[in-house]
């Protein structure tokens, strides 16, 4: 019972108790609805099919919470997947030095689009819509619109690796490790206290002596890098490399980061977060599969669990004020009379 | 979350009016009253382009419904070596699967009067008006590929998509035999004209099994939900024993779904997923000749632009009345025929390589 | 005919207390002064002139009536206009639909064009005869855009107009225009009120001044029969206590300015500062305090010019480079650009210090908590928690951590602007003797503070600024609020 509590102390904490009961609430209801849903292959099968969209949904968490936002994350994973076969079967190079080459062009677009926006001034929204249609654009031209193959052995590997005899695709732990380090990063290092303050207030935390643009361009990076990280990914589960993988995603991996309590203002919200809302969605497409919920009615049904989360995010929000109110408002009393004391005393 | 979420909304809409673009507004510049013609029966040359009697330095503009298939590279390439060879000019233009920016490019198409127009539409109906616009400009309109659902459109080249999804369904009934099961429906984008042509004739045919039942997983197209979706639904259900694919693309994530479940058994092996696809793709193929995929229905790319362009090349030569609305017939290819030199998927792999 | 008067005009909020007492006339056919340091109530009497604030007491009449009731639209109906120091033009509407805005003649709700252009062009041609009515709001520089206020003002039959500060963004010839129109408008009868800090103009264009200070009347008179030291004088808090005399050595030089130049802003600043000082810069609010001190730490682009740390040259627009250099900055606008609402008392505390608390990029939380302890010990903040949001403290006690930020860092050289701006009268008092013990322990402290009582409390010197100039220095020995008053407020460049 202790940990329970002590559990959920620490999510109010993280400000995603909202999110949590949505999760469990769908969970619940999955369990009773279907006898598949609770059941370790279903569940590693949802944990599966969320480790792409998480590791993209991380890095753009970054991005969101230094207060801009990265549209051009679908259309890099289409490019990192069209490259890094590419440079192997067109190109003729090495492997790994295709995957580092493709990696550098993730950096590079990072960094463009951290100095447009630092530098000069550009809306994020409107400079990663550009790279939306450069990277995509150059996706094709690359390709000529055909799917290249066959993949380097070495993609193929991944593919077949499963750990515990099996049981668990690699990309499962992959995808844990990538979570750990980033919500250690943010949570416990200096950078991620940057990012926060960046994200937060820009002008103090530069007058603070925080390098702001500086951070801004890292986030950035981070999150062109974890979109070709997912482009390679998506790759290795897909056998190709192809120009229309990843297209249009950036909205679902936006949502993901704002159902998980990201702020589009910048300066709040985390990994933990932002992970419960990647398992949230798939989950609402895994339970679209197992209640063979029609074609027509799967985009309500999503839209319908969407809108659960959302509630009781602001059901929680409100209890919140409510007891912030109370708080407030003893604060002010309490400096109201401290002020009278000191006129008081000033009088005699 | 709640600022969270007001901020998604705006977002969204952002992203809506961005990808509608400024195309909302052409989307009905015809304003006659249009009398769609009796399907099959022949069309009549209302273009005042003839009385020449040559394709030579003749301009066909060519809007394509995407670049992103290897489908669609096949047909623009086989349709450009047609007019190329006749001393035409094509120039292409890609829409990138979205019906209103394939409008706005219509309508620049239009005012640039070309000599005639070759369509491969994104959607059958939306692009109507478009069309009724062209052929008032006195721009003869053929149509290629996806079907067109109403217009003054003066010939169709496309292929049976009724056909190839009733053609898996008998194929699949036959290979898993009498003692039935569960089959996956791999589904194109609801809405989308031969995705739901396809839809329709595979759940009709298999209605005639009724010892199998369908299980519809709605893909959209993208092979990354496939994936997802069959992991999902081999959870759901333990009697699959086919899936049938809207198109061979999609059958990536079905194939590394299976991978992942331990389910790959090759063809023949115990507990073999039947494994129909459409479009014979280059890749398709390769499947096949591995023993993961049992079949694809040919839609034959080649043929399909090849017929498309000679139709607009006879049309300059004079010629006035076409059939209105022409299928090719799918065609099923399997391990017997994998290796016909003739299938556009090897064509295609030998340029590539 | 006496067009208004104020009578014993009182004003609290949030019970400080903004006019006590305070008394105003103005009569038709005068151009009257209102006059007074920041802070004496002058924007506030106008806000309750223009009924954007009740008084809490005392009178406003009107022609002899009393204004029965506060709000913008009675007094506007009264006859009362307000001319901004930034035109409120509405961008994109011409000179004729701006000058009727909101009265567009017609009827049943269709506008007649020429009726309009033929009231518009009357109005107009008082004030700018020949100027194209049908040029946009945007097109209009901020003098023309003035006077279409004042046009759009006589339209409306205005008896009494405001004007605040009107010559602030204006260049001498255009200040001639205006005060070419004023006089016009003198002779139809208008009565104006002329808020200006500069006496020369006050002595130019005024009939009479009244001024205010800390909240109190002080005085009127006529222009006529008095010179510019009386004036100075009745402006001067002559009950400033005596300044305590504090004995500090400065030592060698910190901070060197060289010719800094900023186009529009600053001209050619040179100064030094030494271990030990405290220099302040005075001078009125817009002189160009706050963007000097912004410049020398970084955080703003300066043109031409250098700034240098024990003689190294420092970068310019990089505050990290200036914070590593050991340079402190306290921001006058505390939430805006000193705090990070969204986090804890102890993350604010170490926002500046994350090198201290993060060996290796990893934050030590018991380094940060032991920092916030020593600082918040030093300077007495009241918290309930590190961990509570910063926006819970009060104003004073969230200026003590950003102070405190900058003490852990035992900088070279600590700017503060406007440091005790909203605070209470104790954490004032606190923050006071902070800077004497930072001096003492021989920091070099730049102090930007429009309180007179401050600067005479705490310089060792005082720079006086004018319109981004510095027009002089004044050594403790010199110092005296009618001088510093006078150099902030007259055109002549004294140089020692």
């Amino acid at each position: 019972m202790n940990i329970l509590r002590s559990t959920m102390q620490a999510f109010r904490r993280i400000q995603v108790q909202g999110l949590l009961v949505a999760i469990v609430v769908l969970g619940v209801i999955m369990s009773f609805a279907s006898d598949s849903f609770l059941t370790s292959t279903n569940l590693i099968n949802i944990l599966y099919s969320s480790t792409i969209l998480a590791v993209v949904a991380i890095g753009q968490t970054f991005v969101i919470l230094v207060g801009g936002i990265d549209l051009s994350v679908g259309s890099m994973i289409a490019l990192s997947s069209v490259l890094s076969v590419g440079l192997v079967v067109i190109g003729g190079l090495p492997v790994g030095l295709s995957i580092v080459l493709t990696l550098l062009v993730g950096v590079a677009f990072g960094v463009a689009h951290g100095l447009a926006v630092t530098k000069l001034n550009m809306p994020p929204l409107i400079v990663t819509l550009a790279s939306l249609s450069l990277a995509s654009g150059l996706a094709y031209v690359y390709s000529g619109g055909k799917n290249i193959i066959p993949v380097p052995e070495f993609f193929r590997a991944i593919a077949n690796a499963q750990m515990f005899g099996g049981k668990l695709p690699v990309f499962i732990p992959f995808a844990i490790i990538i979570a750990v380090i980033s919500y250690f990063v943010l949570a416990k290092t200096s950078f991620g206290r940057m990012i926060y303050a960046v994200g937060g207030n820009k002008t103090a935390a530069r007058l603070a002596g925080i390098p702001a643009n500086r951070i801004i361009i890292i986030a950035f990076v981070i999150s062109s890098l974890s979109a070709v990280i997912g482009g390679l990914m998506m790759t290795v589960r897909l056998q190709s490399g192809s120009p229309i993988i990843g297209v249009g995603m950036e909205l679902t991996v936006i949502a993901a980061a704002v159902i998980g309590g990201t702020s589009l203002f910048g300066g709040q919200g985390n990994v933990v977060g932002t992970l419960l809302g990647v398992i949230l969605l798939t989950m609402a497409s895994n339970a679209i599969v197992l209640l063979a919920i029609p074609p027509n009615y799967d985009k309500v049904f999503t839209g319908l669990v969407i809108a659960l989360a959302a509630g009781l995010d602001i059901y929680r929000q409100r209890k919140d004020t409510r007891s912030m109110t109370r708080l407030t408002k003893r604060s002010t009393t309490n400096s109201v009379l401290s002020d009278k004391q000191t006129v008081n005393k000033q009088g005699a | 979350m709640k600022k969270a979420m007001s901020n998604l909304a705006v977002l969204m809409l952002m992203a809506a009016v961005v990808l509608a673009g400024c195309g909302s507004n052409n989307n009905s510049p015809s304003n006659q009253p249009q009398t769609p013609q009796q399907e099959n029966t022949p069309g009549t040359n209302e273009g005042g382009a003839s009385g020449e009697q040559s394709p030579e330095g003749k301009t066909v503009a060519f809007p394509l419904m995407g670049l992103g298939f290897e489908f669609m590279v096949m047909l623009n390439d086989s349709a450009k070596a047609v007019a190329e060879a006749a001393g035409m000019e094509v120039k292409v233009f890609d829409a990138n699967v979205d019906p209103n920016k394939q409008a706005e490019q219509m309508q620049s198409i239009i005012a640039t009067k070309p000599d005639a127009i070759l369509l491969s539409s994104v959607d059958g109906a939306l692009i109507v008006p478009s069309i009724d616009s062209a052929t008032s400009q006195n721009i003869p309109v053929f149509g290629v590929e996806s079907k067109i659902l109403g217009g003054d459109y003066l010939t169709w080249v496309g292929y049976d998509n009724y056909a190839a999804g009733a053609m898996a369904a008998d194929y699949i009934a036959e290979k898993v035999g009498e003692a039935g099961g569960t089959v996956l429906e791999q589904r194109g984008l609801v809405g989308g004209t031969g995705a739901d042509l396809r839809s329709e004739g595979f759940n009709e045919q298999m209605k005639k099994y009724p010892n199998f039942k369908v299980v519809t997983l709605n893909n959209e197209w993208i092979a990354d939900k496939a994936f997802s979706n069959t992991l999902d639904a081999f959870t759901a259900y333990n009697d699959i024993v086919a899936t049938f694919s809207a198109n061979d693309e999609m059958l990536r994530g079905v194939v590394s779904a299976l991978q992942n479940l331990g389910r790959d058994k090759k063809v023949g092996e115990e507990g073999h997923i039947v494994m129909v696809g459409v479009d014979g793709t280059p890749t398709g193929l390769e499947r096949i000749r591995e023993g993961i995929q049992d079949a694809s229905l040919n839609q034959d790319a080649k043929l399909m632009g090849e017929m498309g362009m000679e139709r607009v090349v006879k049309y300059f030569q004079g010629e006035t009345e076409f059939e209105r609305d022409t299928m090719i017939p799918p065609s099923i290819i399997d391990i017997n025929n994998v290796d016909d030199p003739e299938l556009w998927g090897n064509i295609m792999a030998q340029q590539s390589n | 005919m006496t067009l208004l008067q104020a009578i014993d005009v009182h004003k609290r909020f949030f019970g400080a207390v903004a006019l006590e007492g305070v008394h105003f006339e103005l009569e038709a056919g005068e151009v009257h002064a209102l006059l007074g340091a920041n802070g004496a109530g002058k924007s506030t009497l106008i806000k309750i002139i223009s009924g954007y604030h009740a008084p809490d007491s005392g009178e406003i009449l009107i022609n002899g009536n009393s204004m029965r009731t506060n709000s913008p639209a009675a007094s506007h109906a009264a006859g009362i206009a307000t001319i901004h120091q930034e035109h409120n033009l509405v961008p994109h509407m011409s000179v004729i639909d701006n000058v009727m805005l909101g009265r567009w003649p017609g009827r049943f709700g269709v506008v007649s064009v020429e009726e309009s252009r033929r009231k518009a062009k009357e109005a107009v041609s008082r004030v700018v005869p020949g100027l194209d009515l049908n040029l946009l709001g945007h097109q209009l520089t901020p003098a023309e855009g003035q006077l279409i206020e004042i046009a759009r003002a006589l339209s409306e039959d205005a008896r009494v107009l405001i004007m605040d500060e009107p010559t602030t963004s204006l260049s001498p010839r255009e200040v001639e225009r205006l005060f070419k129109v004023m006089r016009e408008l003198k002779k139809q009868g208008i009565g104006i009120i002329f808020v200006s800090h500069w006496l020369e103009e006050i002595f130019e264009i005024c009939d009479r001044v009244t001024v205010f200070r800390d909240g109190r009347y002080v005085g009127r008179e006529f222009i006529k029969d008095i010179d510019e030291n009386q004036l100075v004088r009745m402006m001067v808090n002559t009950d400033v206590p005596e300044v305590p005399p504090v004995e500090r050595k400065p030592g060698k030089e910190i901070l060197a300015v060289r010719n800094l130049n900023k186009t529009g802003v600053l001209e050619n600043i040179s100064f030094s500062l030494r271990e030990g000082e405290i220099l302040t810069l005075a001078g009125l609010v817009g002189a160009g305090r706050t963007e000097l001190v912004r410049c020398i730490f970084g955080a703003d682009k300066y043109d031409s010019g250098e700034v240098l740390i024990e003689g190294k040259t420092i970068r310019r627009n990089s505050p990290s480079t200036a914070v590593k250099a050991g340079i402190g900055f306290i921001p006058e606008d505390r939430k805006g650009q000193g705090l990070v609402g969204l986090l804890t008392v102890r993350e604010n505390f170490t926002l500046s210090l994350l090198d201290l608390v993060a060996p290796g990029g990893l934050i030590r939380k018991d380094r940060e908590i032991l920092i916030s302890k020593e600082q918040s010990e030093a300077m007495k903040v009241k918290a309930a928690s590190f961990e509570s949001n910063i926006m819970s403290l009060s104003g004073g006690n969230q200026q003590k951590v950003i102070i405190g930020r900058w003490l852990a860092r035992k900088p070279k050289l600590l700017i503060l602007d406007e440091p005790t701006k909203g605070v209470d009268v104790g954490a004032k008092a606190e923050i006071h003797r902070l800077i004497g013990q930072l001096a003492e322990s021989g920091v070099a402290v730049l102090l930007v503070t429009s309180e007179m009582p401050e600067v005479l409390l705490l310089s060792d010197r005082v720079l006086v600024m004018r319109e981004g100039r510095i027009t002089s220095q004044l050594n403790r020995s010199e110092l005296s609020p009618e001088r510093v008053i006078r150099y902030a407020t007259t055109e002549e460049v004294i140089t020692q």
